[in-house]
């Protein structure tokens, strides 16, 4: 029972922390329109931490901006090392805030038969991505379109969100089909419902298929986790944006490219950990509901990987709507 | 075991919160009394490095350091209006009611020596010094956390006020009616004011 909550806690926060990048107040149009201001100030302990937090990333900032601009002169080593530090932590850190493909991640872990080493996988897959969408836009934005930067970059957010949400939504559908269906046929991501019969999981990672003739699914791929990575990626973080166009500002483009490339690889660290955790809770859960017995094995695995599809459909949904 | 759940539960209500806000401000009062009337009040917003890096960037491209009218009213347009939508971060209540719509005048944007993006804009209030004492209540926030300002201090704010008029500040915890126990409240400055007794 204790395990069970624990796994039940650990979806949880992976998908309690679902949310899309919201628009900055100041340049974007047409947003929130708020009735509660009076009386809407958000719930006790976020808004405590957040408020906590607020000065610990304002001297973060503060300190990323004036040694970027330190470097302007003479690139030092250890500017260009804090630069690095500063961005990888900054990115650990903001990825476990809301979006930033952990949900999609979660989901789509849950939905499929994944392993520990495939979110590790996912999370450089995801840095990469992440790096080149962001690092693409703003220098799109910056050199080739004339005009407002913070306009286009609201403009730029909104459209590659919806098209996100839209396909997430569209790979959810799909995943929900085949796993209703529970066929072990698969298509683009491997939606397919895996047999397995076995009755314990002593294999947590790795050689899985190897030691049971019985996996009719074919596995998580390289190809699928890049099907996942890049809508997970694709919607560059304000955070590493206004470090990139930082940079660009003061002519620093090999600056900005080290900046984009660590905050990349710090969210990928942090999403590769919630994928991890949910595979563990996925695992633990198994374990605990169906306590090797087969017949309720396979159900426990039917009812969580349909889950994962719903959510994953739901979640493409509901923030596709949002944007339009 | 149940210890932590609990540290997992904490944890993961707090880091969406954590990972905003992307704009910093330290924000500036002035309350300005004259002619025996609280006429409102000026806040005076100074902005991160790099949030005024972007917007000095579109609206002050050749880097002069100042705004020509015609950038200001662009500037204006292009990253202030909308925060009618957000209220402007502002909440003034006025003997107990709140003030449901901010009249904002005289927005001016500028830009300091470190090239820092600066907004100011005046609040008016118009409200009639008595001989009885009156409260407005004054709380600058940003609920979706997008934007964090400063810590508000008492003896940050600065009153312009003649001798005829007696005001007193302090701070306090928002208090508002709660929607569940444990909500937070940010600070808010409390305004007391009336006539000096001469």
């Amino acid at each position: 029972m204790k395990r069970f909550a624990a796994a039940a806690l650990l979806l949880l926060l992976a998908f309690g922390a679902a949310a899309q990048e919201v628009p900055n107040p100041f340049t974007a149009t047409g947003s929130r329109p708020r009735e509660g201001f009076f009386h809407a100030v958000t719930s006790g302990f976020t808004a405590a931490l957040a408020n906590a937090m607020a000065p610990v990333q304002r001297s973060l900032n503060d300190s990323l901006a004036a040694m970027t601009r330190s470097l302007e002169g003479s690139r030092s080593l250890g500017g260009l090392l804090f630069v690095v530090a500063v961005s990888l932590a900054y990115g650990m850190f903001h990825a476990a805030g809301p979006g930033h493909g952990k949900t999609i991640v979660s989901s789509y872990f849950l939905a499929n038969d994944a392993r520990l080493r495939h979110s590790v996988a996912v999370g450089y897959l995801i840095a990469a991505v992440h790096s080149l969408a962001a690092l693409g836009v703003v220098l799109v934005l910056y050199y080739l379109i004339r005009g407002l930067f913070s306009a286009h970059i609201e403009q730029a957010n909104h459209w590659i969100q919806l098209v996100t949400f839209a396909v997430i939504a569209v790979i959810g559908g799909f995943m929900l089909v085949a796993r209703i269906r529970g066929g072990g046929h698969h298509h683009l991501f491997g939606f397919g419902h895996a047999h397995e019969e076995h009755h314990h999981d002593d294999h947590p990672e790795g050689g899985h298929a190897a030691a049971h003739p019985h996996v009719t699914s074919s596995p998580v791929t390289m190809r699928r986790l890049a099907g996942i990575a890049i809508p997970a990626g694709v919607i560059p973080c304000p955070g590493a944006v206004a470090v990139v166009l930082f940079a660009l500002s003061l002519h620093m483009l090999a600056v900005s490219i080290l900046s984009v490339v660590s905050i990349s690889i710090g969210m990928g660290i942090t999403i590769s950990l919630t994928g991890a955790l949910v595979i563990l809770a996925k695992q633990g859960a198994r374990r605990a509901i169906a306590g090797g017995r087969a017949e309720r094995d396979s159900r426990y695995r039917r009812v969580v990987e349909i889950s994962g599809a719903v959510l994953l459909f739901l979640f493409g949904l509901v923030f596709f709507l949002a944007q339009l | 075991m149940k210890r932590w759940l609990g540290v997992l539960l904490a944890l993961g209500a707090a880091l969406p919160a954590a990972a905003h806000p992307h704009v910093f401000i330290d924000s500036r009062t002035t309350l300005v009394f004259d002619r025996g009337t609280f006429q409102g009040i000026h806040l005076q917003w100074t902005f991160d490095p790099m949030f005024s890096t972007m917007i000095l960037g579109d609206y002050d491209p050749g880097h002069t350091g100042r705004f020509t009218a015609a950038q200001a009213a662009a500037l204006k347009q292009g990253a202030f209006d909308n925060l009618v939508n957000y209220h402007y971060f502002v909440a003034i209540w006025i003997g107990g009611a709140p003030l449901r719509k901010l009249p904002i005048e005289k927005f001016t944007p500028s830009v300091t020596e470190k090239n820092r993006l600066v907004y100011s804009f005046f609040i008016p209030l118009g409200l009639p010094v008595r001989a009885e004492e009156q409260r407005v209540l004054l709380t600058v926030y940003d609920d979706s956390y997008y934007v964090a300002f400063d810590i508000l201090h008492a003896q940050d704010v600065t009153v312009q006020a003649g001798a005829d008029v007696s005001c007193a500040l302090s701070v306090q915890k928002t208090r508002v009616k709660a929607d569940w126990p444990g909500q937070y409240m940010p600070d808010q400055l409390v305004i007391r004011f009336k006539e000096s007794p001469s």
